[in-house]
C-alpha cells in the first residue's frame, strides 16, 4: 500500500487481537488485504486558527478471498484531526475487521 | 445421564479449543537470542532501530545477511519536522514522528509481531520512536518466554467453559472470514489499487 500503510494495519491487527494469521507470502494466504491511504498534514492556517497540528488521515481497504475472488470485506476510514496519525487509521481498520469476523455486521 | 454427556461434550470442545489456542500462541513466539535481519527502511530508520535494540538490551542477535536469520524486521518511518508556523505559533521546534515495524518468521512467512508508534513533538526524534519499538519488541519476547504466557490458552479454555456454562457461545463464533481455523490474511505490498 502507499506510505507503507500495511505495516500500520498489521500493528493494529496485533493490538486489537484480530483472530487472523498474517503472512507476508501471498501464496500461503487464504485472503488478501489491499488498499490505499492518504495523509494531509496540518497547514499554517490550521495551526494558527485551530491551534491543531494533527493530520487528516484517509484510508480504504478491502479483503478478497483468493480462492473465489470475492470481496468479503471493505472498509474506509476518514479521520479529521487524527490523534495518532496512521496508527489511528490502522487501528480503526483492524477494529472493524475484528467486528466483521465476530459477525457483528449484518 | 444426559448431563454427563453434556459435560463430556463441553470438556471435549474445551480441550480442542485449548489445543488450538496453544498452537496459535506457540506460532507467534519469538525465541530469545533468535537471529534477526533488519531490512532497509526509509530515512535510515533501520539504523536507529538497531541502536535501540542494542540500548534496550532486546534479546536478539542482529545479523547482516538475510540468509543467516530466522526473523526479518521490516517497517516504515516518517518524520515531520517542525514547520515555521509551528515554531512561530506554538514555540515548538520538535518533530512529529511515526513509525511502524513488523517481525516476520522467514520460514513460515507469518507475521509474529507488529507495532506502530506516533509521537507528537518527539523529544529525540527518530531515536524516541525506534526505542519505543525496541521496548515493545523486548516485552513481546520476554512475555512469550515466560511459562505463564504458555498458559494463556488455558485461561481462554477456562473462560470458554464459563461462557458455555452461562449458555453463551464463548469466543468461537464463526465468522465470514473463518477465524481461528488457520486462515491467513496477507498484507500484500504489490496490491495497492482498490
Amino acid at each position: 500500500m502507499p506510505n507503507s500503510f500495511e505495516t500500520y494495519v498489521a500493528a493494529g491487527i496485533e493490538k486489537k487481537k484480530v483472530a487472523v494469521v498474517l503472512v507476508t507470502d501471498r501464496e500461503r494466504a487464504d485472503y488478501e488485504l489491499s488498499g490505499v491511504s492518504d495523509i494531509d498534514k496540518a497547514g499554517w492556517a490550521k495551526m494558527l486558527f485551530l491551534g491543531s497540528q494533527q493530520t487528516h488521515e484517509a484510508a480504504s481497504i478491502k479483503i478478497v478471498n483468493l480462492k473465489t475472488g470475492k470481496v468479503v470485506f471493505a472498509y474506509s476510514v476518514n479521520k479529521t484531526n487524527s490523534y495518532k496519525g496512521k496508527q489511528s487509521a490502522g487501528e480503526a481498520v483492524a477494529k472493524h475487521i475484528n467486528e466483521k469476523i465476530e459477525n457483528r455486521y449484518h | 445421564m444426559k448431563s454427563k454427556a453434556f459435560i463430556a461434550l463441553i470438556l471435549l470442545f474445551a480441550l480442542f479449543a485449548f489445543q488450538h489456542a496453544s498452537s496459535q500462541e506457540a506460532r507467534k513466539v519469538i525465541p530469545p537470542n533468535s537471529k534477526v535481519f533488519v531490512a532497509s527502511m526509509p530515512d535510515g530508520f533501520d539504523e536507529f532501530l538497531k541502536a535501540a535494540i542494542e540500548k534496550k538490551k532486546v534479546p536478539l542477535q542482529i545479523v547482516a545477511e538475510k540468509d543467516q536469520s530466522d526473523f526479518q524486521i521490516t517497517g516504515q518511518s516518517e518524520t515531520q519536522k517542525a514547520s515555521t508556523a509551528k515554531k512561530v505559533i506554538m514555540w515548538d521546534w520538535r518533530s512529529n514522528e511515526q513509525a511502524s515495524i513488523q517481525v516476520s518468521n522467514l520460514k513460515t512467512s507469518e507475521v509474529v509481531f507488529a507495532y506502530s508508534v506516533n509521537k507528537v513533538s518527539s523529544a529525540h526524534g527518530k531515536k524516541s520512536s525506534a526505542e519505543a519499538c525496541a521496548k515493545h519488541l523486548k516485552e513481546k519476547i520476554v512475555a512469550s518466554s515466560r511459562p505463564e504466557q504458555q498458559l494463556r490458552g488455558q485461561r481462554r479454555f477456562t473462560s470458554l467453559v464459563g461462557a458455555e456454562a452461562r449458555g453463551g457461545t464463548g469466543g468461537l463464533r464463526k465468522g465470514t472470514i473463518a477465524p481461528l481455523d488457520g486462515s491467513a490474511a496477507a498484507v500484500a505490498r504489490a496490491s495497492t489499487s482498490c
